[in-house]
């Protein structure tokens, strides 16, 4: 040390004290200390602003590394302004980082919850599954009417089963990008008057009505199509609170509109956007069956083909969801 | 909602040693393990949340046993179960736990035993006959 000293004693004017408390400071501070030291040069002393810090801590002989950086005033000034620059910089990619920090914390929780939502789901049917062939083991005497009721319920979980994965994938695909539309031309009208007579049967409960003003013919992905208005419908199965759902197709010259109207739970004012979101549901408190990714899905859809899909309504007074389709293929995104 | 209409008013706090309530929303799971229950020699309830199991249990025989699920709609289970641990009478019938939740949503509930879905009918069973 007390070389250390000499040796730097014997650079600068200052004295023995000042050099030593110096580099105490260096050493002993791991981070950068300031101070002024008078350099000898050829032309004379000259007063410098100086940061020092440690480099290397001092070691079992007690040799440390101090680096010394030395500055006129300008330079330091200009070099506290770069500095203060390149901190502000800091500072906001900083902010920025932790931003995108919060909104992959916000996905991954998203994605949890989802995964959960998604088990529950699969775990529904796959008990009814389950419970059914138990019936089955257990009954006594079978008859064929008895056999074809339980297939026919088994049949129908699988189904249900199936949906829900293929929910799962279309959301995959989507996501990645690669929803590829296999258009064909076709009549609106009449796929709507085919979906609505798939839902009546399996519901023949709730009254379903079909408005139709003649044939709609453009060109689109029926099976897309089909998928999209089918989530709707499934919707205002799910929150119609069993009145009668109205489908009205439109036709103008440029485009072709489904509405699916109920007369349920509505939708609030502030849901009528998140409710496309994937995962949300209009109603998130209470238990209804699904994994929350239809509305999604039918509006990623419905944008691939260049449309638009829009939500009405008020809480308490049911909802209107309104698909519009360019009827040329030349309209479409 | 209510499946089998045996209410004969015979007041709270007649207990049927063979009459198991299902308190379950989904229809098909609820109306498979009544018809499974029933092939098993027990009597079977059903109610699709717990203000309609609740309704159930205020006018009619108790049962000897309440299998519940949690997610429902209207009363929940975890709801229905505070309700039925408010009156003594009620509060006595042993519960078990059906639900696709996790279990450990469920440790705090006092019941006698949670299941997970699919449920293990050979071990529901067990828990059936022990108890009625």
């Amino acid at each position: 040390m007390i070389d250390q000293n000499l040796r730097l004693a014997s650079l600068v004017e200052n004295s023995e004290t000042e050099v030593t408390a110096l580099l105490r400071l260096g050493t002993e501070n791991r981070s950068s200390i300031a101070g002024k030291i008078v350099w000898r040069t050829p032309k004379g002393p000259k007063a410098c602003q100086i940061v020092a810090w440690c480099a290397r801590p001092p070691d079992e002989a007690g040799a440390a590394l101090i680096i010394i950086r030395c500055d006129s005033d300008d330079e330091v000034v200009n070099r506290l302004r770069e500095l203060n620059e390149q901190l502000n910089i800091l500072k906001s990619e900083l902010i920025a980082r932790r931003q995108v920090e919060r909104g992959l914390v916000g996905a991954l929780k998203a994605r949890d919850d989802f995964v959960g939502i998604a088990a529950h789901e699969l775990r529904n049917p796959l008990n009814v599954f389950h419970l059914t062939l138990q019936l089955l083991y257990r009954m006594p005497q079978k008859s064929g009417n008895d056999i074809r009721g339980i297939l026919d319920k088994l049949r129908a979980q699988l189904n249900r089963i199936n949906s829900l994965v293929d929910h799962l994938l279309d959301v995959t695909c989507i996501r990645a990008g690669k929803l590829e539309l296999d258009l064909e031309k076709f009549d609106l009208s009449e796929l709507i008057r085919e979906i609505v007579r798939r839902f009546a049967e399996l519901h023949p409960d709730i009254p379903l009505v079909v408005r139709v003003n003649g044939a709609a013919a453009g060109n689109w992905d029926r099976f897309r199509i089909d998928q999209a208005v089918s989530n709707l419908i499934s919707n205002a199965i799910k929150y119609g609170l069993r009145k009668p759902i109205t489908v009205a197709v439109s036709v103008d010259d440029k485009k072709a509109c489904v509405a699916v109207q109920d007369q349920g739970i509505g939708i609030a004012p502030d849901d009528s956007e998140r409710i496309f979101e994937r995962f949300e549901r209009a109603v998130s408190q209470s238990h209804t069956e699904g994994l929350g990714l239809g509305l999604w899905i039918a509006k990623r859809v419905v944008e691939a083909h260049g449309g638009l899909i829009i939500a009405e309504g008020q809480a308490g007074r049911g909802a209107v969801f309104t698909i519009q389709l360019p009827l040329s293929k030349e309209q479409h995104a | 909602m209510l499946e089998k209409e045996q209410r004969q008013l015979m007041g709270s706090d007649v207990m049927d040693t063979h009459m198991i309530l299902v308190v379950e929303d989904e229809d098909e799971s609820r109306q498979v393990l009544m018809q499974i229950l029933e092939l098993e020699g027990f009597k079977a309830v059903g109610a699709s949340n717990g203000v309609e199991a609740m309704d159930y249990l205020h006018s009619s025989e108790l049962p000897c046993l309440i299998i519940l699920d949690l997610l429902m709609p209207v009363m929940n289970g975890r709801q229905f179960r505070a309700a039925l641990l408010e009156v003594a009478d009620l509060a006595k019938i042993p519960v078990v736990v059906v639900s696709a939740l996790d279990s450990s949503a469920i440790s705090d509930l006092g019941v006698v035993r949670a299941f997970r879905k699919p449920l293990d009918i050979d071990a529901l069973m067990r828990i059936v006959r022990e108890n009625c």
